[in-house]
């Protein structure tokens, strides 16, 4: 415990850039997952080969994803958040392609009847009916990150990792505690904070109506 | 040194951690999955096992690392320390798509097994679990992809594995090491992800498309 308050301002700042990595790598996340999905989803002989790659990046191991960096791009900041950004597609590019492809014809079809064009669809109709989908799949891609941001201390990016892994080699439970517990309350309250989201935003689209 | 010449100096070493790898990822895989689906049972048939729903979200967000980390003071570093966290980790999937596919078998199939004379136990094992067995497996097919991804994180706590030689390679910034730790660990991972999918499609298409 003394430990927690003598090294509160280290610990601060290890939170603070480990909570700025993840927020990064989603974002880039997001700005090519969303569009890479709708691809995806709109184009079926593309969406194989996305769905099929991102899956494929999925499946790395992250430490061996990280390992894989270190030859690309060296070591800092740059390869960690390249690294993570990979990792978070699947979630959001899977969760896009399924919310689009799963939205009910007939809600097309009347768009359509409506004079929409195909972009004015995908804007007003099918993203906006896909989002609570899209949403979950950023949940999973959030708590993910923050996970595997831990690992990025081993590239040289900083975070709570630093102190997870002078922990571990020094045997000292404090430090890995110090490390540990911020780590896991940021990812338990970013989920509990996107269901609870989650949960609003399905009562405003939908007003309880099931899509 | 280059790749190849790395290949035949460390040739022994590199099948040797391979092996330890596999045989890791064995008995962790085959541990986690049956308890995962013992405690599932468990959590479908009892409503008091229901307290067991924000332990495992806790531990679903905890990063696989800081598990290991943890459970250094307690159970040490070496292969008890390590497999407590793999099956852990490994169990929580398989766990919960047992009880979400159990919940999911039609009624009116439990309905007629129970109307042949069969007994509760008869009912489990030979219609309930059969029915599951896609969503079970699609849970196990998660848990082991983790498994082979967090077995290479091991090689902190002093276990080795494939994750020796990315290790090595990050602390020595030598490629060769990185690159086949790397490369061999996110094969296994892929290989067994491929195998699982075949064996979910073949028991897809004995259940049938009943759900």
């Amino acid at each position: 415990m003394d430990y927690f308050i003598t090294n509160y301002d280290r610990i601060a700042l290890a939170t603070m850039r480990h909570a700025q990595i993840c927020a990064i790598a989603l974002g880039f996340a997001l700005l090519l997952g969303v569009p890479l999905g709708i691809v995806a989803a709109k184009i079926r002989a593309l969406g194989t080969l996305i769905l099929g790659t991102v899956s494929v990046i999925y499946t790395i191991p992250t430490l061996a994803l990280f390992g894989l960096m270190i030859p690309l791009l060296g070591i800092g900041l740059v390869p960690a958040l390249v690294a993570i950004t990979l990792y978070s597609l699947l979630p959001v590019v899977q969760n896009t392609y399924t919310g689009i492809v799963t939205v009910r014809p007939a809600a097309v079809e009347a768009a359509r009847g409506m004079g929409m064009g195909s972009l004015q669809r995908l804007a007003w109709v099918e993203l906006p009916l896909a989002l609570l989908v899209i949403v979950a799949g950023i949940r999973t891609a959030v708590v993910g990150a923050i996970g595997m941001a831990t690992l990025a201390s081993l590239i040289g990016a900083g975070g709570l990792g630093d102190l997870v892994f002078r922990g571990i080699s020094t045997v000292s439970l404090n430090v890995v505690l110090a490390g540990s517990i911020p780590v896991v309350a940021i990812a338990v309250l970013a989920d509990i904070a996107m269901k609870w989201g989650e949960k609003h935003l399905s009562l405003r689209l939908l007003g309880g109506e099931a899509n | 040194m280059s790749l190849l010449e790395y290949l035949e100096f460390f040739g022994d070493t590199i099948l040797d951690l391979t092996v330890k790898h596999i045989l890791l990822f064995g008995v962790s895989f085959v541990g986690a999955s049956l308890i995962g689906i013992a405690i599932g049972i468990a959590t479908y048939r009892f409503r008091a096992m229901r307290f067991l729903t924000p332990v495992v979200n806790v531990l679903q967000a905890t990063p696989e690392i800081v598990l290991l980390a943890i459970s250094i003071p307690f159970l040490g570093i070496g292969y008890v320390g390590a497999l407590v966290p793999l099956f852990v980790k490994g169990i929580l999937p398989v766990m919960q798509n047992t009880t979400s596919g159990l919940a999911g078998v039609d009624p009116n199939i439990k309905e007629a097994a129970r109307g042949m004379g069969m007994s509760e136990m008869t009912v489990l094992f030979r219609v309930e679990l059969v029915n599951a067995a896609p969503v079970i497996l699609a849970g196990m097919r998660v848990s082991a992809v983790m498994l082979v991804s967090v077995i290479t994180l091991t090689a902190y706590i002093g276990v080795e594995s494939l994750g020796t030689l990315i290790l090595q390679g990050i602390s020595r910034m030598d490629a060769n090491p990185l690159l086949i730790g790397s490369g061999l660990s996110a094969f296994l991972a892929i290989a067994v992800n491929q195998a699982i999918i075949l064996l979910e499609n073949l028991t897809m298409r004995r259940v049938g498309d009943r759900p």
